[in-house]
This record gives C-alpha cells, structure tokens and sequence, in this order.
C-alpha cells in the first residue's frame, strides 16, 4: 500500500517514532493502513466511505499512563477524552464520541479484537499489546452495530504475529509521577485572620445589623501563628511525598511463516500513589501492579482454513490505605492547619469530636485493603475460503469468552484520637485485623460470531460482501450499570443481545463507491413482541483525483469526498432495563400493635410500565474529504449531524398529578448534535531533518430540542432548547452594600427581596429577573455553558536528525465553563468547619477600626461560618470559562544508526527521555489556582521518565 | 465434498440461531415483584395495605425527614419558623405560600393522588387474594376507602375543591379530571365515610391496633363536617372573588344546618369511641400526667388514629435531641393562649425584668403548658428527673424563645420515636363544643368545653355569651392542640381576624433575653417581651396553591391570587 494513504489516514508523526524500524514496527502499522478498521469486511482505507480514525500502539505507548484512556488525549480526532481522577486503579478518562449526543448513556461501546469488552477490560490494556485503536464514528462506520452503535464504537486491534524470523523486543521505562496541580488552603495565620472576619460577620444581626469586630482569635494568637510558634500544619505536606515512582516494562516476541505466526506480549506496570506511606504489612500507599499477558496465534491449513487463537490475560494487583481516597482528598482539603499538631503531646495521633480524622494517621494507622482482579479474554476464529464453491466466498466462526473477577482482603485498624493529653472519641487504638480475601465482584461475557461473506473483483467492479449473525450473553453479579435506577436488580443478571447484520461495499473503476449496510438488532431489555430494530446505512464516495480530469495535476495526489446517512440505536438507558414491567418496590413502613409494635413493610408500584419502551434512535449524517496535497499535506475534514429521538424519558409533564404514580418512562427525548472535525498532517524533509507538523480539532454543539419539561412559571427558565448540562442559575449582580439596609435590618424599600435566608452587606444579590419583588427559583436561567468543551483540540511538531528524534504534543480544550460552586471545599470557606483558601482574600468585609474595607473591591462575599443558601447556591458568580491548553507530551529520543546496530547484532536500539503533562496553560489555575481537570479530588498526574528500548 | 457439508451444518447453525432468539431474549428472573405476584397472597398483600396506610397518614408530617422540612406550627405563628433554610422560613417571612415552590404540605398536591391510588389499588385487586375470606376482604375495602377519605378531607381543608377520584387511573384513562365543586368534595367524603364505617371493626386485634375503626371513620367525617360548617367555606362570599369558580372555594350559602351535622357527627364519635372502642378522655385528676399520657404515650387509650411511625426522620423535628428541632422556638403570640394554673391569665413584661421573674410566672402556668414545653433553666416538667431531658442536655444556643417544645415526650425517656396523634378523642368534644354554641346550645357546649379543661386541671368554663365562647373555645383548641396540626387551618377557616396582625402575619413576639443577646444555659440576667420579626400573611393564604407545575398541564385552576 502507498504510503500517502498511510499518512492520510494516521494523523500524526508515527514514521518519526523508531525511525529505524524493526519488522515489528512494519507489522503493526501495516495492519491499519491498508485496511480501514471496522467491523464485518476488509475495506482499503482507500475506498472507505466511513468517518474512522486511527491512532497505532505505539503511538499511544509514548504517553506513559497506568490507564490506557489517559494515552488518548487529543489523538483521535472526534473522541473527546476528559481527565479523571488520578488514583491509582481508579484513573479511567471520560470518553465522548463527538461530544454529546444524548442526555441518556452516553459510553462508547468497546471492541477488542472484534468483539465487545467492558470499559474495565480496556482500561488497562498495555499500549505494548495494542496495534491499533480506532473510533467509528459515522453511520457507514457503525452500521453493523445497530442497536449499540448510536454512541461510537471504539475499535480496538491487538497485535498479531509478521511473517518473519523470530524477533524479540524488550521496552523499559522508569520515573516519577507527581500532581499536575495542588490548590493547598491557607495557612493558620491567614486562616485565622479570616475567621474573625466570618465570626464578626455572623454576630451582624445579634449586634442590631451592624458590623461590630469580635474576633475570635486573639492579636497575640495571630502573632503565635505568623512567627510559627503555635500550630501551622500543611497537611498536605504531611501526608503526601513530592513525587512518587513509575514503572513499566514489556517483551514482545513475534515471528512465523505462512502456516504459523505469533505474537506474544508480557508487560508489567507499577503506579503508585502520592501518599507518604510505605506499602508494608500493616500500612499500603495506593498502589496497581498489572501484569498483561498476550498470546495471537494465526494458523493457515489445508488450504481452507485460516484459525485465530487470541488470549489476552491480565491480573490487576490494587493496595489502599484503608480509607476512601475521595474520603480522604477531601479530609485534606478541608482540615484547618491550626486544628491540632499530627500527633498530640502524649504521642498519639491528634484528633478532635470536630476533626476526628487526622489526615495523616488515616495514611498510617487504619490499615490497608486490597483487590486482586483476574481478567481474560479468549478468542477463537475460524475462517473457510470457500473458494471452490464460488471464487471469493467464505465462512468465519468465532467465540469469545470473557470473564473477571475481583477478591477482596484487608487488613485493617483504628486507633485513639488525642487533644492536649486528652482522649477525644470513644476510638481506641486496636490490633490489625485480617479480612481474609473473599470474591466482591464478577462478570462473565460470552459471545458468538457466523459470517458468511463474499469478495471479487470483475474488471472495473470490485465487490465486498458480508452477513453476519452475532449474539452476546453478559452476566454480572451486580447491576448498577446496566440496571441503572431500574427495579430488576440481583445478582446474576444475564444481559441477552442478537445482532443480524450486513454490509456490501461496491466499487467502479476506484472512483465511485457505493455502500450498504444494515443491522437487525434484539435486546431483552424490551417488551416480547417488541424486541428487534431495524438499523440501515447508506454511503457514498467518489475519488476525484483518480479522475481523468485531476490525474496529473500537482496539488493534489488524492482526493476523496464521501458522504454517509443511516440510523443506529443505543439500547443502553441509565434508566434500566425492562422498563415495560410493572414492578413495585418496598415503600415505608406502618406499625401497628399496642405494646412491641408489629412493622410493616409497605410495597408500592413502582413507575408505571411502558410496553412500547424501546431503545434510542439517533440518525447520524456525515459529510467528509479526505486529501494529500502537495504529497506530504494530509488533510481530513468532516462535518456531521447526529439526530437522535426516542431517549427514554421520564415524563413528568405529560400526565396530571392525579394519576398518583411514578410517572411512566418514554421514548420521548429529541437532541441534535452538530459538530465539524479537521485533522491536517504534514511531514517534511529538509536536507538530512525530517519533520512534522499536525493538528486536529473538533468542535461539538448540541442541543435538547425535548426531554419532557414542564414549562418553568418564566419561559427564560427553561432548560428545554440549550445544550445538554447547561447550567442553570440566578444572574448575580454583585454585592449588598451597607446603604442597602435600613436600620432593623431589612432591604430598603424598592429592592427585590431574597428567598434563601436573610441577607446582610457583603452577601451575593441577584437580579430579580421576573420583576416579581423576589429573588427566588423562578429567577433561574441560563448563566453560562456546560462543561463539557465544545472545541477540543490538539497539535504536534516532530524533528529527528542523525538518529535524534524530537515530539512535542499539546492539546486542548475551549467553550466549556466551570462552576467553581463544585470545588466546595476551596471556595465555600469555613462551612461545615472546613477550610479557607486563597480566593477568600477577597471577600467583602467593612471593619474600618481594623482597617478592612473592601466594599468596592471585593471578589468574593462577605465570610461566614455558617451555611449561606443565598451565596453558596448556583449563580453566575460562581461559573467561570474553562479553557486550558496542556503540554501532553514532549519526547526526546536517540537511535542507534544501523551500522552500530548491525556490529552490535540488533535490530533496534533507542534510549529516550518523556514528559507526560509538564505544563498548563489555564484560566482557572491563573485565577482560582483550581487545576482545569481534576479541580478536586485526587489530582491528575505528571511524569518523567526515561527509558529503553532494544529489539533483536 | 467434507466442506460442503460443513457449509450445510454452518447454515442450519444461523437459520437455528435465528429462530431461537425469542427464547434467547427472554427477561432473567429476579427477585422483584411485579403486579402478578403483589396480591397473590395475604402475606404479601399485607405489604400494599401497610404502604396505602403509610402514605394515606402521613399528611402534613416531616416523615421523610428532609433538610428543608418545617412543621405545620413554624408557619401558624405558634412557634419561630425554623432555620432559614426550611420551606418554613419564606412562608413564615417573605413569600408566603407560593405555587412554585413555597408549600405546606411537603410531599405536594401531587402525592395526595399517590396515596389515594395506593388505596384504590389495594381496594381494587383484594379479590385476588387467594388465602383471605370475604369477610376480611370486606374490611379491607372499608379501611382503604376510609384512608381515602381521609386524604380528601384534608385535601378538602387545605385546597378547597379538588379533582375526584372513585377508582385508581392509568395512563390511558383521562387524567385531565378538573377540581370539582367543594360541596362535591365535602359530599364524596361523607359517603365514602358512611359506606366504609357499618363494615369497619370497632376495635382490632391486639397486634393490628392502630389500623382504621369506626370510630376513627367517624371521625374522619365529623373534622370535614366541622370545617364545611366554619366561616371560610359556610358562606356565599369567598375570602377572594372567584367568580364563576366560586363554588370551589365556598359553599354557596351560609347554612347553619352545616354546624348542626357537625355536632351530631361530633358526637356519634364520642358514642362509638366511648361505647364500643373502649377510648376514654383520661381523666385521673393528675392533669399533667393525664394530658401528657393522651398526647404522648404510644396507643393510649384517647387516641382514635395516629400515624404510627417509629423510624424515619419524622420524629427528628419535634424531638430537641436533634439539630433538626433547634429552630422550633415558641413565640409569646402563642404563649398568650396558656392559661396560669389557676384559670387566670399570665402577663408578660415588655421592658427588661429581672430573670428571676421569668421561672415564677413560667412555674405558675398551667398543667397542659408544662406538658408541651421546657422553659430557660427549668429541666423539662414532662419528664421529671430524667438527665436526658434536663436543660444540659436540650440547650443548643443563646436564643430568644419563649421555651422551646417537647410535647409528644411526656416520659418518654430515651425513646426517639413517637405516634403522632391524627385523631384525639379531645377533638370529639371540642368540634362538639365549637358547633353546639354555634347553634345556640350553650349548655351541651360548655359540658362538653369543659370535659376537656377541668381535665386540665382548671376551672370550669362558665361563659354563656356566644361570641365570647366562642374565642374561649379556640383558645381551648390553641391550648389542647399545640402541634397536632390544627391551629394553622382552623385560625384561617375560623377567618380570624387578627390573622395577618398578630397570628400568622404582623409582629411575631417572644421573650427575650439578656439585653436580647439571648437565653444561655445558666446565668441569664433579664427578659422581656419584644417582636422577633414580621410574619408574613396575604389573603390569598386561607388555601393552598396547587404547584403551577400542575396548573401548566392545563386542567387545573389556580386557587384565586397566586
């Protein structure tokens, strides 16, 4: 295959990596070029008339990420990949197809290696096993997953043994992983300092609403705090170290001939958590140990048949300390620094009836837990070229088999709580105590696979051909996922699915291509005679530079336009399965009886069944081209459609309240997602440096045309009409001064009056948009955008030279907003004895003999230490654009030219130097110090490594 | 030739495949009921009765335990409205009621339907039942028609006219049901009432107390009876213009007949609760321990119906052991209608008086006073030398409060939970009183006024004039029903005329203390009487809104101004 069509369809800088490539390398790039990855038939890129994008293994391998989602930022256009937690064992990324499509579920469906896996098996898959990973996007993509395509498919292929002498690679990488970002709260003096404020602040209607001083810290105790002779803990000091060791390492040996080849993968990772704790036997920083164990075997004989044996099998090793890690992010975000030293005077741990949870003894003295997960997945295909009956004609048979358990053990403690000598709780420092392991969880995914398919070319006619009947039986112990809210809940629930499907693919003289594809889904999530949908596709493209009129001309060497339309369907609802039963559901209790009353559990129906229930309905239209220019110039844009109607609903607007039920769940939601892509590519050669450039970008709107809402008492209320997750509010108008208050306390006359606690100077005002004389739930409207980016983006630069090879890889993100009301324990200062941090310098305060007046240039409302529904509630105060730019990635890398390689007896050797996540450009973290992805919770990671790898 | 049969095999596979896909795709089963398994058997239909009973009795309570919840009496004035962050606190202050989120009733307008349907459900599939007799069955269908009715009459009292119910709906019956006129309302309850008490038990088996009984039918009917009679429905002249919708708000016409059924009704109570329910006015001469023991005591022998409810957050709000029930502070509006021990009435200081002066005059009120309340400094009376009731163990904060609440808890030690009581064999006697001196029996009123106040332990009542009887009978209501959700409706059916200027709406008083600093555990200096903060009233108030969520649908018509 030309190489033009390599670049064309791999955006991106692949050819600078291992520039002196080994027989491997040529293996797994060779898979995804010539065909264009997707499901049924083997289509040259070429010809495709499908949105598909690529990305290879090793591409994904140069990040070095635990989790295989954290590798795919920015690489594929049209995935939107959104950072998680980086937690060890739990740092899986959000993952959009083309943004939003719905309201409803919106997971990608997963396939590796042809069939369907759970989000946990890819997650940590080793980019060492990957040869690819694809995103099907439009509905000649996806039209042969009817009834789970409607949200994307991400399409994973393993690597597979080359027809070539036996090789083997070894791969090393070792370094450091720390916070991208901390927002640490202020400490005991500052802390201090605003706290009299707040207090003071408090007393304003018990002081006949006035602002009167009464501080409850001391000048002196300030002084104490500032010269750091009283208690001044930064607990994240104390409990975190400043970086923290990564590992992975992975061998890989291939080879074969024609009748045998193989592809075997070992690899092992160690992620380990920020925590200053030592993983010993009575205490465990987070940790995950994966250990990736791959066989693809390919089998050709008599002739007929050609066999695959696939086994992918892992074991995931995870160690906590014996604490929530959410739990405890927010116990570390939350603890004053002044509230006790680490350990109190007698030498045990601190802790207060306030503060019970030292943050640094739930590190070092609860104990540990642990999870051992096993996963496998096990494929078997068999192919027959049938060729003696018709030239082109075959059979293929698969299964697959896959299953994952998880143990659970602990060992686990606690412990005394001390202040000032004192005990405080009724805790008492106990022995550890082994949890031996028991199982927790399991699933169980087997599925079947026959097609019968046909392939021939006549002269200027080429034909591609298959039909498909495919069905899936997943079991799993417990259903929160799949069930959702539904009521059919229990342990072993199989989730049924059968997938008859079909694509022809007709080419003419490679210039015009025509293809259809369709699928006839069932799923037992619906009612009997109810079951199946019907899911058809049509596309269509023309390659115009294979026209006589655009042969020779110099600009462009390929030029395709296609165009696609069909429908898919999503019958996978956070709403549950079996919506169309009528289940009823423990509700309440009544007692009865005079002495030892009797109690009765109630039942009631639950929501009212739907029998005509269904899945959701999106038509997706796409329009592409595909071109190089100038030979070195790839350029794909897209611009697509997706409608989708049917999202199952709850409809509380169509029925009166005088049913007396739940109300029923329909098929009633509409969104239109609309969007573009561009992917540009261009690599070059100046003299003896080769370079490159690329980027890519994707830009999502949508839009809830219906989801069932009642009309809001004001039409500027509605939800209806905006995009998904757009955020509701009042319109903040700044700050209630002094003047805005007549003596006993109460607004002057004239102003609309607030509906959520008495107000006070300093407090947030809001407009009072229906000009009812109150500010309450009617004045909400739309106060900004959802956060989910509506531009997301990303571009690279490469360089080598005489063996030295250079990538930098940014990528990121604009249109979204953040509501900083979601980082409550940074910006809700002192509620709930929690902390303060920097943003509330800037609070509103008049205490003129103090010398504090910031009426006219405060940022921030008055402090409190109480709860303060009016201030801390949404509004536009508190939502703030969110537009980042990150460094992903900057690799440095050296090969050795093949004469030394020759002399040395290898094939390949490059050392290299990364840095995963160095730098942020954000607006949040200038502003608010609030990292623009993982604002709260555990922060996401960055890290250096330097590594090896050597192939012979 | 091999592979060709291979090939046949292969296609007789998928054609195999494909015709057993309705067998593939059958629904696992679960453990979860479904509507056929629900009234198989008595068992489990006991399960649906528990829960029609559940939801049909919790009107008006806290039960769910919400943050935000208020009790009826932080709104009627009697005490503070709770914390700033309750519903309690915008109809209390600013908004009043409002049809968009401001409400009364907690669960909405909406769950009333809820819990008539869960009633009509367990009426209408009972035959199913293969393991009950007829007999049963038959109380069955009584009790829940009576649950029912109960719904409608408060519904009936706090909306006016109402959408009427006879069956549960689907989706594919017509919901758009509009209100019906209140005298249809007031008529479907009679009925159902009428037809549900002949079938209905007069007492039930020990470990069934509590379940409905004639008498408690009965009673349902006198308290709808009685609420027709009073001033806001018993006109033709609504408390707003309503126009052609008048009779949604009132009756039509002022009927004096309407008072005399409501004494009759009133007493057809006394005589089957007394008679053949074995309830009694408990009356042993101890008054605080018989008032306390009536309101208090789990299945006294007074109470007709209570929601029996142990668990949840209901209690949360009346019991001063939790957060919850801090903000429930009593205001000296109320505190007014207590009587001192000896009949009389209690003054209270308006400018700064020594503390002392306040534990004599709160030492000297009455009996049912002590039994509802505790006072600065004074470890609660209702439950004498218990620690856990002790001003230690119930202060909180400085605040300005008459005193704070603890009915419901006379003796109750460490017990949570109480049986809040729906219907009290007291209010017999009082709707009894109300209506005889409406109608001019002045003697049957005062007989029955004062079984209830010389078990007070006060004086007997001997007042002939009407009107002046008339506001000693509500002040007995104020006086025997303090929290048990009557106050609140009957100042505004009575169409009081100090209720926006010193009951719900106008100046809302309490003691303070300490320069008004506030009350503190010990060491507390001076008092006196000052205003805490204006109430809020409007006319529109005398009835609920219907949430505007519902009013968009399009049937229903708002009540007049919101």
């Amino acid at each position: 295959m030309n190489f033009r069509i390599l670049t064309l369809k791999i955006p991106a800088l692949l050819c600078l990596f291992f520039n002196s490539a080994t027989a491997q390398h040529r293996a797994d790039t060779g898979n995804t070029s010539v065909y264009e990855p997707g499901a049924l038939l083997q289509v040259k890129a070429a010809s495709s008339t499908a949105a598909v994008s690529t990305v290879t293994g090793s591409r994904l391998y140069s990040t070095p990420s635990a989790n295989i989602t954290n590798t795919l930022y920015g690489k594929l256009p049209g995935l939107i990949v959104e950072q998680g937690s980086g937690e060890p064992g739990y740092d899986v990324a959000n993952m959009y197809m083309r943004g939003m499509g719905t309201y409803d579920n919106t997971d990608l469906t997963i396939y590796v290696d042809g069939f369907q896996v759970t989000q946990s098996y890819f997650q940590y898959l080793s980019p060492s096993e990957i040869a690819s990973v694809s995103i099907l996007k439009d509905a000649a993509a996806l039209a042969t997953f009817g009834m789970r395509g409607a949200n994307g498919v991400l399409w994973v292929v393993t690597k597979r043994g080359p027809v070539s002498k036996p090789s083997v690679q070894f791969q090393v990488r070792q370094g450091i992983q720390q916070a991208t970002h901390i927002n640490k709260p202020l400490r005991s003096y500052d802390y201090a300092r605003l706290y009299n404020q707040a207090i003071s602040n408090d007393a304003y209607s018990r002081n006949g609403n006035s602002y009167v001083w009464s501080p409850k810290y001391s000048n002196d105790q300030l002084q104490a705090y500032k010269n750091g002779t009283d208690t001044d803990v930064d607990w994240y000091d104390e409990a975190l170290k400043g970086s923290t060791p990564y590992t992975d390492a992975n061998v890989i040996f291939n080879g074969g001939d024609t009748a045998t080849r193989y592809m075997l993968v070992l690899d092992y990772m160690k992620n380990r958590g920020l925590y200053d704790v030592a993983s010993n036997a009575s205490a465990s920083n987070a940790q995950i140990q994966r250990f990736n164990l791959r066989a693809n075997l390919d089998f050709s004989f008599f002739k007929v048949f050609e066999a695959k044996v696939d086994l992918g099998g892992r074991i995931e090793d995870r160690r906590y300390p014996n604490i929530n890690g959410s739990a405890l992010w927010n116990i570390l975000a939350s603890y004053p620094s002044n509230i006790y030293p680490v350990k109190d005077k007698t030498g045990n741990w601190s802790g207060t009836t306030v503060y019970p949870n030292n943050p640094v003894a739930m590190l070092k003295a609860l104990g540990w837990m642990s999870t051992h997960d096993r996963t496998l997945q096990a494929n078997f295909n068999l192919k027959e070229k049938l060729d003696f009956i018709t030239p082109g004609l075959y059979l293929n048979e698969a299964v697959s088999f896959n299953t994952w358990t998880r143990n659970t053990s602990s060992k686990t403690a606690t412990f005394a709580r001390f202040y000032n000598g004192v005990r405080t709780t009724t805790d008492v420092t106990t022995d550890l105590v082994a949890n031996g392991s028991s199982p927790s969880n399991q699933n169980d995914w087997k599925q079947a696979d026959l097609t019968i398919g046909y392939d021939r070319t006549f002269g200027k006619h080429a034909f591609s051909a298959a039909v498909n009947y495919f069905a899936s039986n997943f079991v799993e112990d417990w259903n929160g996922v799949f069930n959702g809210i539904g009521e059919n809940t229990g342990n072993n629930i199989f989730h049924h699915y059968t997938n008859t499907s079909g694509r022809l693919h007709y080419a003419y003289d490679d210039r015009y291509i025509a293809e259809f594809g369709f699928s006839y889904s069932g799923s037992d999530n619906y009612a009997p005679n109810n079951r199946h949908g019907f899911y058809p596709a049509v596309s269509a493209g023309w390659i115009i530079s294979n026209e006589n009129f655009l042969k020779d001309n110099g600009v462009a060497s390929y030029l395709k336009l296609r165009a696609s339309v069909g429908k898919t369907g999503n019958e996978n609802s956070n709403y549950g399965r079996y919506l169309y039963q009528q289940y009823y559901s423990t509700n309440g209790t009544f007692y009865t009886g005079n002495n030892g009353l009797t109690s009765n559990p109630g039942i009631a129906p639950a929501y009212v069944a739907n029998p005509d229930i269904f899945a959701e309905q999106s038509m997706k239209y796409n329009v592409g081209a595909d071109a190089v220019l100038f030979h070195n110039l790839s350029v794909t844009a897209e611009v697509f459609i997706d409608k989708r109607s049917n999202i199952v609903t709850y409809d509380s607007r169509s029925y009166m309240a005088t049913l007396g039920s739940d109300f029923m769940f329909r098929n009633m939601g509409k969104v239109t997602n609309k969007g573009a892509e561009l992917a540009v590519n261009y690599n070059g050669q100046a003299g003896k440096i080769g370079y490159t450039i690329g980027g890519m970008a994707t830009y999502v709107k949508n839009k809830v045309n219906e989801w069932g809402e009642i009309a809001p008492v004001n039409a500027f209320s509605k939800t209806t009409g905006h995009a998904i997750g757009t955020p509701i509010g009042l319109v903040a108008d700044g700050f209630y001064q002094l003047e805005d208050f007549n003596p006993d306390g109460s607004l002057v006359a004239g102003q609309p009056v607030p509906t959520f606690g008495a107000v006070q100077p300093g407090d947030l005002k809001y407009r009072d948009l229906d000009n009812s004389g109150f500010i309450d739930q009617n004045d909400v409207t739309k106060i900004g955008n959802p956060a989910l980016p509506s531009l997301y983006y990303s571009f690279n630069a490469g360089i080598n030279y005489q063996g030295f090879d250079c990538q930098v890889f940014f990528q990121g993100a604009a249109g979204g907003d953040y509501n900083l009301g979601s980082a409550t324990q940074q910006v809700m200062a002192f509620t709930n004895n929690s902390n303060a941090y920097a943003i509330a310098n800037g609070a509103w305060a008049y205490y003129p003999d103090q010398g504090i007046d910031t009426r006219k240039t405060a940022t921030y409302p008055r402090l409190t230490t109480q709860a303060n529904i009016n201030n801390f509630r949404n509004s536009s105060f508190w939502l703030k654009k969110n537009n980042f730019l990150r460094i992903r990635n900057i690799e440095l890398g050296y090969s050795l030219p093949p004469a030394t390689l020759k002399r040395m007896h290898l094939t390949a050797l490059r050392i290299f130097l990364n840095a995963t996540n160095p730098v942020t450009w954000s607006s949040l973290l200038r502003d608010y110090n609030i990292d623009p992805e993982t604002p709260a919770g555990y922060p996401g990671l960055k890290t250096y490594t330097g590594g090896m790898t050597l192939a012979f | 030739m091999k592979n060709n049969i291979y090939f046949l095999l292969l296609l007789s596979m998928i054609w195999g495949g494909v015709s057993c896909q309705d067998d593939f795709l059958q629904m696992p089963v679960s453990n979860t009921t479904t509507t056929d398994s629900v009234f198989s058997t008595s068992i489990k239909a006991q399960n649906a009765i528990a829960n029609a009973y559940q939801k049909a009795l919790n009107q008006g309570l806290p039960y769910q335990g919400n943050w935000n919840s208020l009790i009826q009496d932080n709104i009627s004035g009697a005490l503070t409205y709770g914390f700033s962050w309750t519903w309690g606190y915008g109809i209390a202050t600013s908004t009043g009621l409002t049809a968009s989120g401001n409400i009364e009733d907690m669960d909405g307008f909406g769950y009333n339907f809820t819990a008539i349907r869960q009633a009509y459900l367990v009426k209408e599939n009972i035959d199913k039942v293969t393991d009950m007799s007829a007999a049963d069955k038959a109380v069955v269908k009584a009790e829940m028609q009576a649950l029912v009715a109960y719904r409608y009459e408060q519904m009936f009292i706090m909306y006016g006219g109402v959408p009427i119910l006879s069956k549960s709906l689907n989706v594919t019956d017509d919901l758009s049901i509009p209100r019906a006129p209140l005298k249809e309302v007031l008529d479907s309850i009679i009925a159902w009432c009428d037809a549900a008490i002949p079938v209905l038990p007069s007492q039930w088996p020990a470990t069934w107390t509590g379940r409905m009984t004639k008498a408690a039918a009965q009673a349902i009917k006198a308290k709808a009876l009685l609420y027709a009679a009073r001033p806001l429905f018993n006109t033709g002249t609504p408390y707003l213009d309503f126009g052609a919708n008048n009779n949604l708000i009132c009756l039509g016409s002022t009927d004096a007949s309407l008072w005399q059924r409501a004494a009759t009704a009133a007493e057809d109570v006394i005589r089957e609760a007394e008679t053949n329910s074995g309830a009694v006015i408990i009356n042993t001469g101890n008054p605080l321990d018989d008032y306390g023991t009536a309101t208090s005591t789990p299945s006294n022998p007074e109470v007709l119906l209570a929601y029996k409810h142990q668990a949840g957050g209901m209690n949360t709000f009346y019991n001063m052991h939790n957060w919850q029930a801090y903000g429930n502070g009593l205001t000296s509006n109320y505190l007014r209608f207590y009587y001192k021990a000896d009949g009389t009435d209690q003054a209270w200081p308006s400018t700064s008086t020594a503390f002392s002066d306040y534990l004599t005059r709160m030492q000297a009120m009455e009996p049912r006073f002590k039994a509802c309340f505790q006072a600065w400094e004074i470890n609660a009376w209702n439950n004498p030398n218990d620690n856990n009731w002790s001003t230690q163990k119930l202060f909180q904060w400085q605040a300005n409060y008459c005193a704070f609440p603890v009915k419901f808890y006379y003796k109750a030690g460490t017990r949570s939970w109480f049986e809040f009581p729906i219907f009290r064999l007291a209010a017999a006697y009082l709707s009894a009183a109300e209506a005889y001196n409406e109608v001019g029996q002045t003697t049957e009123a005062l007989q029955r006024l004062n079984v209830i106040h010389l078990r007070a332990g006060l004086p007997a009542i001997t007042e002939t004039d009407k009107d002046k009887l008339r506001s000693i009978i509500q002040r007995e209501w104020a006086v025997e029903f303090f929290d048990e959700n009557y106050w609140l409706h009957d100042i505004k059916h009575w169409k009081r005329s100090d209720i926006g200027n010193g009951l719900i709406g106008g100046p809302i008083r309490a003691l303070h203390f300490n320069s008004k600093a506030g009350g503190k555990l010990s060491g507390n200096t001076d008092y006196e009487e000052a205003t805490l903060y204006q109430g809020f009233w409007a006319p529109r108030q005398y009835l609920n809104p219907f949430p505007q969520t519902e009013i968009n649908k399009g049937t229903l018509i708002q009540n007049p101004g919101y």
